[in-house]
């Protein structure tokens, strides 16, 4: 490897060069650099643990493919969330129309072999939410009740810290609409966790 | 509201502290560092065969331009030959009559089996 170092830390820049010489080291900096932002945003959209690992790979491969057009008008943070959360809004419609199709052949099934099922999934939340704890627990729900769109907007701007602009850039989105998403996000947000805390 | 009014509201207080419990509760969700490590020895095999299989491409193609250029080189030549000092003769006297001219006398040696004559040659 051949990264200048400065105080023994090659910036970001310096992987994204190593990256687009093929250099694994580069890559394997910029996954570790990026991977949990990644992940957590596609989260958002996808709202599957184990899709979301598949969609954060596929934009890893994509990215590899794409590297050499990657002009250094945006930031590489910005470039990746971009093809990641591309590829997680076509999950999401794939998951849609194969909804839309199943939805017209329901599958024929007796109550008992159900029931597990669903009681693992409850059984599952609920230990994740004693987990959390009252209030955070609360705040997930209320998260969890907004629309993809509007969690990815939330999730970019208030929890990775992107510019509106980035947002919006990110999400293929006018900045305008992009603010009013998150508008619309915080009021409801901070409505339920209003809600909540009176409740007590 | 307007946009400006929007961009603002993110600033005050109640979003500030909105945006440390979101914090908060993102990172209890995140995915842990065994997670990461697996996902990059997946994304590791699959960037390697990919590479190769980039390889592998940039090979194919060079083959392909090679027997492109080949086939273009051997076209122009065979066009080269044929077309440069001849002009097709229509004339069906000459070819009946079997013209033929002996090499010191003539500008081109008649090639029997072409029904080709030079250019330059006067036909009657």
């Amino acid at each position: 490897m051949n990264v200048e170092r400065n105080n023994n830390h090659p910036s970001e820049e310096q992987w994204i060069d190593e990256a687009i010489r093929g250099s694994e080291e580069g890559w394997r900096e910029l996954h570790r650099l990026h991977y949990k932002g990644l992940w957590s945003a596609v989260n958002q959209v996808l709202h599957d643990e184990a899709l979301s690992d598949d969609v954060v790979q596929e934009a890893f491969i994509k990215a590899y493919r794409q590297i050499r057009k990657f002009r250094r008008d945006s930031k590489f943070s910005t470039w990746i969330y971009r093809i990641a959360l591309n590829q997680a809004y076509d999950t999401l419609r794939k998951i849609s129309r194969r909804g839309k199709w199943l939805g017209l052949f329901p599958l024929q099934t007796g109550e008992e072999e159900d029931a597990p099922e669903w009681q693992a999934v409850d059984e599952n939340d609920a230990s994740k939410e004693a987990a959390l704890g009252d209030d955070r627990a609360a705040l997930a729900r209320a998260l969890d009740s907004l629309g993809p769109d509007h969690r990815a907007v939330v999730e970019l701007r208030l929890i990775q810290g992107f510019s509106t602009e980035e947002t919006a850039r990110i999400l293929k989105c006018k900045k305008g609409t992009a603010l009013s998403r998150l508008y619309y996000s915080c009021q409801k947000l901070k409505k339920i966790l209003e809600e909540t805390y009176k409740e007590r | 509201m307007n946009h400006d009014a929007m961009e603002k509201d993110l600033q005050s207080a109640e979003i500030q502290r909105l945006k440390e419990e979101l914090g908060a509760l993102a990172q209890s969700r995140e995915p842990a560092d065994y997670a990461c490590e697996c996902s990059w020895t997946r994304i590791r095999t699959c960037l390697l065969e990919e590479s190769r299989s980039q390889d592998i491409h940039l090979w194919r193609w060079a083959a392909i331009g090679s027997c492109a250029a080949l086939v273009a080189i051997l076209s122009l030549t065979k066009s080269g030959s044929k077309d440069a000092p001849f002009a097709e003769s229509r004339n069906p006297q000459i070819w009946v009559s079997g013209f033929h001219s002996s090499p010191a006398q003539a500008d081109v040696v008649w090639a029997t089996g072409y029904d080709y004559l030079p250019a330059s040659y006067p036909v009657k």
